[in-house]
């Protein structure tokens, strides 16, 4: 296991706050789809720690052409659920977002196919103000990592 | 003889970050697959690192050969043009 | 070349996933460069309420890696067989994304792709996109893999 997971598990143990498990709204943002069934939140004196739930549903309009006859979630929308989860643990305080900058690194380990249930954690720790680091960890049901990433996020706080 | 070649450090921080270890953790020789738990993936991108950073085509043949960070330096300075 | 036939006898996505519309320019196992425009009918779009801010029309980072990914499989794929039902390909991995800037309805995204390693049926490239003379993202290595379907089909169990 690295690092970070073992530094999100103490976080964890130390956590200050924790929303517990939450629906997600529909983002009100583009989106090629609401990626979240279900969001939970713990801020700890070393960062956020996100959690969030997904599924991988065949009904999904995206998995008809991706591919046609042979429906594979797409690796870039592990990206955005990560988005989706780290602005919808930003906007549950006074209206600000995180924007995604920069993917430092994403690996697509194996494949998310329909049926699938995928669990996202995700570490955030501020590198500067304003500035997340952001490692995630993608695993299906069956326990197989899905895809790792680490990601750069801006903080946006809003006009007073 | 190459013991002491300062790209051996260097290459060590590529491996590691491919192998998403931390570069202490690497030792040299460490197999990839049972000791870092590498893919097939992990070999294949070890390799085109290698080309990006240091212009060095090492051929695919050699793949399954990239077993340790000591095995990728020899790689590395084998196909490095006539050093080594 | 640049007709939307050809593009898809090389590429399998399709409907709402195929996001390359036009083939500018292509020099074998080298380079390319690919238009993608983005339109406000688009399925990311659909499910925004009149009231979203303007920064909310920012079109999806996760759409624009995946039309540069697509601008590079193209690359890749040109001059080999055409899209083996046998194989599926995926993306594997990204490394240094950078977002530099936003697109938006109107905009015409342009990416520039080069080519730097192909190893055994993975390819390595590195790009970055344009909108008119502003560049809004680029890529240290994108990697994409050709693997075969009944590896994936296998897990799950399911016909093809």
């Amino acid at each position: 296991m690295s690092a970070e997971a073992a530094q999100t598990a103490e976080a964890a143990e130390t956590a200050q706050t924790d929303t517990g498990w939450a629906p997600v709204p529909v983002p009100a943002f583009a989106a090629p789809l609401p990626a979240l069934d279900a969001l939970r939140v713990r801020h700890s004196t070393y960062g956020i720690e996100i959690h969030a739930r997904t599924a991988v549903r065949a009904g999904d309009p995206n998995l008809a052409g991706h591919f046609p006859g042979f429906p594979v979630f797409p690796g870039v929308f592990l990206v955005e659920c990560l988005r989706q989860a780290v602005d919808a643990a930003f906007s549950r305080q006074e209206g600000r977002a995180a924007l995604l900058r920069v993917v430092r690194s994403a690996r697509f380990l194996a494949p998310a196919l329909p049926g699938d249930e995928l669990s996202l954690v995700a570490g955030a720790t501020a590198e500067a103000p304003g500035r997340w680091r952001v490692a995630a960890e993608w695993r299906r049901r069956d326990g197989v990592v899905v895809a790792r990433a680490v990601a750069m996020f801006d903080e946006v706080v809003p006009d007073e | 003889m190459t013991q002491t070649d300062p790209r051996l450090e260097e290459l060590r921080a590529i491996v590691a970050e491919v192998l998403e270890v931390e570069p202490e953790e690497l030792t040299d020789t460490g197999d990839f697959i049972d000791e870092y738990e590498a893919d097939s993936l992990r070999a294949i991108e070890i390799l085109a690192r290698i080309d990006k950073v240091y212009k060095v085509e090492i051929p695919q043949s050699e793949l399954a050969t990239l077993r340790n960070l000591k095995l990728v330096h020899d790689a590395l300075v084998r196909y490095a043009g006539g050093q080594g | 070349m640049s007709e939307q036939s050809w593009i898809r006898t090389l590429l399998p996505q399709r409907y709402p996933l195929l996001l390359v519309d036009r083939v500018v320019s292509l020099v074998p196992e080298l380079s390319i460069c690919a238009l993608k425009a983005v339109t406000v009918n688009e399925p990311c779009y659909a499910g925004m309420g009149d009231g979203a801010a303007p920064a909310d029309y920012a079109y999806p980072v996760s759409l624009m890696l995946e039309s540069l990914g697509q601008t590079a499989a193209l690359l890749w794929l040109r001059g080999q067989e055409p899209a083996a039902t046998a194989s599926v390909l995926l993306f594997a991995g990204v490394r240094d994304y950078r977002v530099e800037g936003g697109a938006f309805p109107g905009d015409v995204l342009r990416h520039h792709v080069e080519i730097e390693r192909v190893v055994a049926e993975t390819a390595f490239a590195r790009g970055e996109t344009w909108i008119g003379d502003r560049r809004v993202a680029q890529v240290d290595t994108l990697i994409a893999a050709r693997r075969p379907r009944a590896d994936l089909a296998g897990r799950a169990a399911r016909p093809t």
